[in-house]
């Protein structure tokens, strides 16, 4: 899109005034390229028209504008109408990442953060990962043969107050939906299991980290109203991400989060900063909340804590948990949408209940890697579609699949 | 050589079997499908790609899991998945179209038909430029019976030959034998243009907690840096008995990760060099091969990398 003479400003927000007036809202001009959609007892949305895209804020209060994100000019048309998804695209790319933190969780956890660059922004989708080279081997030194998949823990955007997500059912479902935002950093919450998460704990802030990214399909967020996020241990970590992406779109989402001890829980923490200052002791009242506080605060519907041990929470599967509160009736059955990440047996678990109530489920898989784009079907899973089975790719076909497409069994 | 091509790399342009290249550096076949364009812009340092072996009918491959690392290298048994002949020409030749590189498509098969049809299908296109002819994958069943019996092999290669066309035939020998002159020289009678080596060693690895082959397979090939001193020897060994009076090119690879371990290969007898397990954590790893490659040639005062070939093999 060319920019925009001050005519044309003109003319884009007498369509924005229209559409808001349209929407209920007063619409007022604070400057020539700048206008707001007030409303008592709604957030006050604020424009401002810059070359290429819409900056779109929230206010709160009069005083206080968030960014929330951009609307690029050619999605304009869109708001009256119902359109695709906004971020659709996929650009796998293959450069350093400079490391913004490393940080140890609790023993055998951590949380990298890694900065994205401005420009050409980055599109993430929640269930993405990245493939990244976790070794960083001296001049002449034998670098690991292969990276290793992470997926993203959570996607921080710049100036945004994510508080601001527990109050999405205020804004119009239509701009809600057609907006970019540009993210900033990505992080990744992994668990200490082999060579290569062994070595990437050895990174230090400010080093780069040779990424691969982003990989694979994210969660295809429907039209549902309700969202139940299953977790199974590290399986939280991508969980968090599109909790964020869900609140967005104003879906209630209700978190069922187990893991084998109170330890293995820390993957469901979400704020993307976490410093040893902060550091929560898992298994204690302290922790517990902190958890539940933070989805609480984007406006999650319910958080479940349940683990094997009975160490924290609920003692049980977190599949038996959610078995029993669908049983009972406790949840909502219409418009329902489960989304699953975690160890095989907990996948398959969850994929069998969900099928016994008809819901629509999508899982995250998980396999051993080793080109990351589709190329060396080395991480294949065995799905059943109408042509009969067919071994499909977990890094470009997935790692996101349906439930129903999934055989389980190997 | 894509992008980054300049008059100054004509010191590396290369031929294999006829096949005219801007680097002697090939990237092997089951690595990188046309996406890997898309991860790295112009593919710098690329002279040719070897497709991912195609089969007459789909094949489903293995049970997972199908890869591993090891301390040096990785082990995999991936069984040659694909869609079949039919459906890769009609959904992937198409994107290798955009590389703007020479195109040799890798294929293998149960039976001499089977070789004889996906040959006579890929030659035919003007995307690919020559065939290797894999018979020597280890993951799969009668993989390896072609290529290490010779008579069979000659036989094969002399009737795959004869539907090529007129383009380069490259036949892809299996480590796995007790001497792989014999082979090669079973290869070259039957009418190879090229003979590329080596495929993957036979590997397995075990899960000591569960005691239990960790490959979905249980055994599986070996490839990375571990398996190349390896292919220097076999390389070495094939250029000497047969590959170097006969005057046919070879395609060295085996675990290239660096500069001095392509000009290793090219020093025994290689014409050119294949770079695969080290894409995988590098993807643009030729680029780096090829500038070392040069420098190393400049600093001898060589004009072109084919003075080197087989310089040590005395």
């Amino acid at each position: 899109m060319d920019r925009p003479g001050e005519q044309q400003h003109d003319g884009y927000a007498r369509e924005l005034e229209d559409y808001g007036q349209a929407l209920g809202y007063r619409c007022r001009r604070t400057a020539p390229d700048a206008l707001r959609w007030e409303r008592p007892g709604a957030l006050t949305v604020a424009f401002t028209l810059r070359n290429s895209f819409i900056d779109v804020a929230l206010a709160a209060t009069p005083d206080t504008l968030t960014p929330w994100g951009r609307l690029p000019y050619d999605r304009l048309a869109h708001l009256t109408g119902s359109a695709p998804p906004a971020c659709d695209a996929r650009d796998t790319r293959c450069l350093p990442l400079t490391v913004l933190g490393n940080t140890m969780l609790c023993p055998g956890h951590y949380l990298l953060r890694l900065q994205l660059p401005p420009e050409p922004a980055f599109c993430l989708q929640p269930g993405q990962f990245f493939h990244l080279a976790c070794d960083q081997p001296p001049d002449g030194g034998v670098p690991l043969a292969l990276r290793r998949p992470f997926s993203i823990h959570n996607i921080t955007y710049t100036g945004f107050d994510r508080a601001l997500l527990a109050r999405a059912g205020e804004l119009p479902a239509a701009l809600r939906d057609q907006l970019d935002r540009q993210p900033a950093e990505v992080t990744f919450l992994y668990k200490v299991v082999g060579r290569g998460t062994n070595l990437l704990t050895q990174v230090r802030t400010g080093q780069t980290v040779d990424a691969i990214g982003p990989c694979g399909n994210g969660f295809a967020v429907g039209t549902e109203r309700h969202a139940l996020l299953v977790a199974g241990g590290i399986g939280a970590a991508p969980l968090v991400a599109l909790a964020e992406l869900l609140r967005s779109r104003n879906v209630a989402v209700h978190l069922y989060l187990g893991a084998l001890k109170s330890e293995f829980l820390v993957p469901a923490l979400c704020r993307p900063d976490h410093t040893l200052t902060r550091h929560p002791v898992p298994g204690t009242p302290e922790f517990r909340r902190l958890i539940t506080e933070e989805f609480a605060e984007i406006g999650a519907a319910a958080v479940h804590i349940c683990t094997d041990d009975g160490s924290e929470g609920e003692k049980g599967f977190v599949t038996e948990v959610l078995a029993r509160h669908l049983t009972e009736g406790r949840l909502p059955t219409d418009d329902v949408c489960v989304y699953a990440c975690g160890p095989h047996g907990m996948l398959r678990a969850t994929a069998q209940l969900v099928g016994r109530h008809a819901l629509d489920c999508r899982v995250l898989l998980e396999e051993r890697m080793a080109c990351g784009i589709g190329a060396c079907y080395a991480c294949t899973c065995t799905t059943v579609g109408a042509a009969g089975t067919e071994k499909k790719r977990v890094c470009k076909d997935g790692p996101v699949f349906d439930a129903k497409e999934i055989v389980w069994e190997r | 050589m894509g992008a980054m091509s300049t008059a100054a790399d004509n010191i590396l342009a290369s031929q294999l079997a006829g096949i005219r290249l801007a680097s002697p550096l090939v990237v092997a076949s089951g690595i990188f499908g046309p996406d890997y364009a898309e991860l790295v812009p112009g593919l710098p340092g690329v002279g040719a790609v070897i497709t991912k072996t195609i089969t007459r009918e789909p094949r489903s491959g293995n049970k997972e899991p199908r890869v591993v690392e090891t301390r040096a290298g990785i082990l995999n048994a991936i069984g040659l998945q694909n869609p079949g002949v039919h459906t890769f020409i009609a959904r992937e030749i198409p994107k290798y179209r955009r590389l703007d590189i020479p195109v040799i498509a890798s294929i293998a098969g149960n039976t001499i038909e089977d070789y004889r049809t996906c040959a006579t299908l890929l030659a035919s296109l003007d995307e690919v430029r020559g065939i290797e002819l894999n018979v020597s994958c280890p993951n799969v069943k009668n993989g390896v019976m072609f290529g290490s019996d010779a008579c069979m092999l000659e036989e094969l290669v002399g009737i795959v030959k004869g539907c090529m066309g007129g383009k380069p035939l490259i036949v892809k020998l299996t480590p796995n034998v007790t001497d792989i002159a014999v082979p090669a020289r079973a290869a070259i009678d039957g009418g190879a243009n090229a003979i590329s080596l080596i495929n993957t060693l036979h590997g397995m690895a075990i899960d000591v907690k569960t005691q239990r082959p960790i490959l979905g397979n249980r055994v599986g090939g070996y490839s990375g840096i571990g398996v190349h001193p390896v292919a220097v020897y076999l390389v070495h060994r094939c250029y000497t008995a047969v590959c170097r009076e006969r005057f046919i090119p070879i395609l060295g690879l085996g675990g290239v990760a660096t500069a001095e371990d392509a000009l290793e290969l090219l020093l025994a007898g290689a014409t050119c060099v294949g770079v695969g397990t080290a894409l995988f954590r590098t993807p643009n790893v030729c680029a780096t091969i090829a500038a070392g490659i040069a420098t190393y040639l400049r600093d001898r005062c060589e004009e072109s990398v084919t003075a080197i070939i087989g310089k040590a093999a005395v």
